[in-house]
């Protein structure tokens, strides 16, 4: 880990704080009345002259958290401040960027930009002179008067970006702006971005941009927060500390990109804990409680999508980094990481720091003809995988074998919405049909045991 | 549009009433003519004893129905077409296109 460390690495000199969140607590009622956090007491400064990257899985809360920077939804619990005045409504400092650019389509790019102006009471002569300003910053210019369906992609997140600065705001915050882009294109916005801000040719004093992908927040960000999920909660600061613009294949990147890759996966603890104990009062993460179907979610996966992962692992020789996989696969953590939870919940493999390592029952499942994986993936799904083992047990102790779907999303939303409850449940029913563990009748909405099912338990 | 802190007419102008804008149409194409046809209709009711008659086409058509007298009833049932038409064709046509072309999402 000393490696690691940014203590050799230039510290960029910071101005005042300009955002402070404050223990910030955000929980969601669900329709039957459940509370669902999402947030739990998260606290951030995002100070002048730096970018901060919140970096989490699908789920772990940080379009939340963005949101309720922005002011644009209340936090349950704590504070969010603006310069040391705790925030009422809209973040007087902030400009938000969106991942689905959020542009009035019946506007043209110049009244597009000018919006955020008109409505701050700026007279039309200086609205256009700025509008046209932005425009030209962020390279859209000659395209003042189109509509923004007639742009690609890219370009009409530039429209984002230049709305955004345009206000020149002290925060600009930013929630996935790339992901709805192609690689390139991304990529492309991504250096113009880095060049804006090393050249301050952005009118903006500080970036808090939220994303998942993980390459994404090291190239860009001064300090990356990593969130757990459910609920989200900061599990470690890095700081990135290399000069810009960044190479991607510089010893030090991959290594940060490793680690974060071993901090996300969640059973990095030693990296975790070193984090956490460098960040005082953050609370280390209480021992694991027994595994049950609301404490231990199913990742979203097909069996078919986790053969295939443990097969990749075999051939390469049983053990590889996490990163080099999806490196090779052009995945990104959200595609990747399900599997990884995956086969790491069904010990056919285990993370060691940012390597996964397939497991003598990984690889016997891999190299297993069709029928024989069927069997093997029944037997390590009914022991490991909670749910799928509830659901059996349930079955296994009826009369007919037969269950309502109703009854185990009655159960499952106690620790789930009732969208993730349905999710869950679906997901359970594509592992149990595959490994021939229960059926499921959609017409009559109930689930009923194979013959035998339960002798996997 | 909270975020750029749009408020009031402001918000009205540039958010509300534009993203209502398409479906408005559709839904005054649908109504307009229901209530064409009933005031049409209502020209002439009758209930018990009483016999109420205005004066409109919807009436002109009526009592040429009751009477029987087919070449007024062509020219009744010819002028109500070529109005709705002409309305459709004036008005509700060239909203749905500027709809279409401007407001869709």
């Amino acid at each position: 880990m000393s490696t690691l460390s940014p203590a050799n690495a230039e510290t960029p000199r910071l101005g005042s704080e300009i955002l402070q969140a404050d223990s910030v607590t955000k929980t969601f009622t669900t329709p039957d009345g459940h509370a669902l956090p999402v947030l739990d007491g998260v606290s951030l400064t995002v100070s002048e002259g730096e970018i901060v990257a919140l970096l989490g899985k699908s789920g772990s809360g940080k379009s939340t958290l963005l949101r309720c920077i922005a002011g644009l939804i209340a936090p349950t619990a704590g504070t969010v401040a603006y310069r040391g005045t705790p925030l009422t409504g809209a973040n007087p400092g902030a400009a938000m960027v969106f991942q689905t650019f959020a542009l009035l389509p019946w506007l043209t790019v110049q009244q597009n930009v000018e919006l955020g102006l008109e409505a701050r009471g700026v007279p039309e002569a200086e609205r256009a002179e700025r509008a046209l300003k932005a425009i030209d910053t962020i390279g859209l210019d000659g395209f003042e008067s189109a509509y923004p369906k007639e742009l690609s992609g890219g370009m009409r997140q530039r429209v984002g970006f230049a709305r955004a600065i345009v206000t020149e705001p002290d925060a600009l915050l930013m929630d996935e702006p790339f992901s709805a882009l192609d690689v390139l294109t991304a990529e492309n916005l991504r250096n113009e971005l880095v060049k804006l801000w090393e050249g301050h040719g952005a009118p903006v004093k500080s970036i808090l941009i939220v994303t998942h992908n993980i390459e994404e927040a090291v190239l860009l960000a001064d300090r990356v927060l990593v969130l757990s999920s459910n609920p989200g909660r900061i599990k470690a600061e890095l700081t990135v500390g290399l000069p810009r613009p960044r190479d991607r294949h510089a010893p030090r990147f991959e290594a940060l990109v490793d680690t974060i890759y071993g901090i996300l996966t969640g059973r990095e603890e030693r990296a975790a804990a070193i984090f956490e104990a460098e960040k005082a009062g953050v609370a280390a993460a209480p021992a694991r409680p027994a595994p049950t179907p609301t404490n231990t979610p199913l990742p979203d996966i097909s069996p078919g999508g986790l053969a295939g992962l443990l097969e990749i692992l075999a051939a390469r020789g049983g053990r590889d980094g996490l990163a080099e996989i999806a490196d090779d696969l052009t995945f990104e953590i959200d595609d990747l990481l399900p599997l990884t939870d995956a086969a790491v919940l069904l010990g056919l493999a285990r993370i060691d720091g940012s390597d996964i390592e397939i497991t003598a029952d990984g690889k016997e499942f891999a190299a297993a003809g069709i029928l024989t994986s069927k069997q093997l993936f029944a037997r390590h799904a009914a022991k490991h995988a909670p749910l799928v083992r509830a659901i059996v047990q349930a079955l296994a102790a009826t009369d007919d074998h037969t269950l309502r779907a109703g009854f185990f999303l009655d159960l499952l939303r106690r620790g789930f919405s009732a969208d993730e409850a349905r999710g869950q449940l679906d997901t359970a029913i594509d592992w149990g049909r595959y490994g021939e563990l229960y059926d499921y009748d959609s017409d009559d909405e109930e689930l009923t045991l194979e013959p035998g099912a339960q002798d996997n338990l | 549009m909270s975020s750029l802190g749009v408020k009031g007419w402001l918000r009205w102008k540039n958010f509300i009433l534009p993203a209502i804008f398409p479906s408005y149409v559709t839904g005054g194409i649908t109504a307009a003519g229901g209530a064409w046809n009933a005031s049409i209709v209502a020209e002439i009711v009758s209930y018990g004893p009483h016999h109420l008659t205005a004066t409109g086409l919807g009436a002109y058509i009526a009592e040429a129905t009751a009477t029987g007298n087919f070449p007024k009833i062509l020219v009744g049932i010819s002028v109500m077409s070529v109005y709705v038409v002409a309305v459709n064709r004036l008005l509700w046509r060239r909203l749905y296109a500027i709809a279409e072309r401007r407001y869709s999402l």
